[in-house]
């Protein structure tokens, strides 16, 4: 009855056009965003399926070490460069989808909400990193330093590779071959595990961390590499 | 206001697309016009900041294209563009003002305000994916009025539009360029001819023309004739004079040339318009210049 009167008053009656809305509109004091409302608004534009992949490498090794009591840490160094899939696929993502030319030519440019995005994920991988750390530790015959070591490596192998790989091949070919990288490296981390005799023993540990230091150096640059390309405008024409 | 464009030039490996522009824009509807390659994207993308000139500088009120001030008054609709492929049209005007750096209540405010414009408020929480192109060319447009652009520039921005929605472009866009730049590219004349305060011819990444609608017409003024004649006739016509349009009517045809000197018999003068330049700078026959 009363939405049927109010259809039936907006039929009779026509609403006036507002005067002067557009003057109205422009005298409305518009607020400058903060940089934290600016990252805030772009984590929302982080695809879902990377927060998933990282609650559900969480949950797997929550119950693998916490419930199952097994030596996680094999798995878990395997589940790092998923990790690591999610930076690098980030960094080709507008060009993947053709926004980058949109991106590049508004006020926060590309390169701003590359660094803004790039950030947040690394900060909630660290995050996921502190937390998978002593899972992965407390069933095995490792130091937590050593541990940390053995995670870090396949992830900063991925950021290298796949960073690389996407300055090189752009588009839709580039998601796979990093998501062939990923993979491919969480699968050989599994496969050299099974296959040498003390993979993860003490004495070898010096060369992880020299491994480490490289691939770490190897990651950096290649991230300075990445948003120096953003920078440069020439790069996203076909 | 004022964007200045100084003897800008961009060579793409060894072929040079734009040749030492040089433009002075002030408030107004620029149509830039040119055949399929003139280099009227290069040029556009230059100046929105997402091509690197290879040599020249461009600058809005003092503020060179590299600055986020320059990029903050500008409205930028690309030749073509993608969108994330979970995007409703809502979510990409919203993602585009997060970009600009508007505030949440204040982009849904013209969001919706901009939507109504482009007359998709129906479809706004619609996947983008579903849309027509002439519906995501909409979008397009509109994204680009977020942050009430002080210098808006849209490359074929009416490209795919049906006639309605191109009527009431056109009227946006007249109204708009009351107190901004607009610069629009276009090779479909009569998109630019009725609205665009100024013309800028554009060929070989030359600029051949710039001018009002009088001023770059005044080149063949005066010299269109149309003339009704037997094929074999219009045959050796076509070898005398540059040619504008050429259509068979029955057995005749209908020549629509530009000539400067006396007139063939039979031949009647015409009124000069934009497409009568066009066609006679874009023809086939070359060495008009
Ligand atoms: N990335 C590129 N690399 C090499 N050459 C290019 C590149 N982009 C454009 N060109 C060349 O530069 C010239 C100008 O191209 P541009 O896209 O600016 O033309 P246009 O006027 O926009 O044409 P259209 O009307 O088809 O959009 C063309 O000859 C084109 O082949
Ligand atoms: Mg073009």
């Amino acid at each position: 009855m009363n939405s049927n009167m109010k259809r039936l008053l907006k039929e009779c009656f026509e609403a006036p056009e507002p005067e002067k809305k557009q003057e109205f509109i422009a005298s409305l004091p518009s607020p400058d965003v903060s940089i934290m409302d600016f990252l805030l608004s772009q984590a929302a534009y982080i695809p879902k399926w990377i927060w998933s992949l990282s609650a559900l490498i969480f949950v797997v090794a929550l119950v693998g070490a916490g419930y199952l009591k097994k030596d996680m840490l094999w798995c878990v160094s395997a589940c790092m460069p998923l990790l690591a899939l999610a930076p690098v696929t980030e960094s080709g993502r507008s060009q993947r989808w053709d926004m980058a030319e949109l991106e590049m030519s508004s006020r926060f440019s590309l390169k701003s909400v590359l660094l803004a995005r790039l950030g947040i994920l690394g900060l909630a991988d660290l995050l996921l990193f502190f937390l998978l750390l002593p899972l992965a530790w407390m069933n095995g015959g490792s130091s937590i330093l050593e541990t940390g070591v053995y995670m870090l490596c396949p992830y900063m192998l991925t950021v290298l590779l796949g960073l690389w790989a996407s300055r090189i091949v752009h588009g839709r070919e580039c998601a796979y071959l990093c998501g062939a990288i990923a993979l491919g490296v969480a699968l050989g981390n599994a496969l050299l595990y099974q296959t040498i005799q003390g993979f993860y023993a003490r004495h070898n540990f010096p060369y992880w961390v020299l491994a480490f230091a490289l691939l770490s150096v190897g990651a950096v640059k290649q991230c300075i590499e990445t948003i120096k390309q953003k920078e440069e405008p020439v790069w996203n024409l076909r | 206001m004022e964007l200045t464009v100084d003897r800008v030039s961009k060579l793409y490996k060894n072929k040079i697309a734009v040749d030492r522009v040089s433009l002075r824009l002030h408030e107004g509807v620029y149509g830039l016009l040119g055949e399929n390659g003139a280099g009227k994207t290069s040029l556009i993308r230059m100046v929105c900041g997402v091509l690197k000139p290879s040599s020249g500088s461009i600058s809005f009120d003092g503020l060179d294209v590299g600055d986020e001030e320059y990029r903050a008054a500008l409205g930028y609709l690309p030749q073509d563009f993608g969108y994330y492929p979970e995007f409703s049209a809502q979510d990409f005007m919203y993602y585009m003002a997060s970009l600009k750096g508007l505030t949440k209540p204040v982009a849904r405010a013209k969001t919706r305000e901009l939507l109504e414009l482009v007359s998709l408020s129906d479809v706004a929480k619609k996947k983008i994916r579903t849309f027509s192109g002439g519906m995501k060319q909409r979008l397009g447009i509109a994204q680009t009025l977020l942050n009430d652009p002080k210098l808006l520039v849209l490359d074929e921005p009416t490209a795919g539009l049906d006639p309605k929605e191109r009527i009431r472009f056109r009227n946006l866009i007249a109204r708009l360029g009351q107190n901004r730049i607009v610069l629009l590219s276009t090779h479909i004349v009569s998109d630019v001819e009725h609205i665009a305060g100024t013309i800028l011819l554009m060929k070989k990444g030359k600029m051949l023309h710039q001018g009002s609608l009088e001023d770059i017409t005044q080149v063949i003024r005066g010299k269109v004739y149309q003339c009704l004649m037997e094929n074999h006739e219009a045959q050796e016509l076509t070898r005398l004079y540059p040619i504008i349009n050429y259509r068979s009517q029955g057995e005749k045809v209908l020549l629509r040339f530009v000539c400067q000197g006396d007139p063939p018999a039979g031949a009647v003068k015409v009124t000069a318009g934009l497409e009568d330049l066009y066609l006679y700078y874009f023809s086939e026959a070359e060495g008009h210049e």
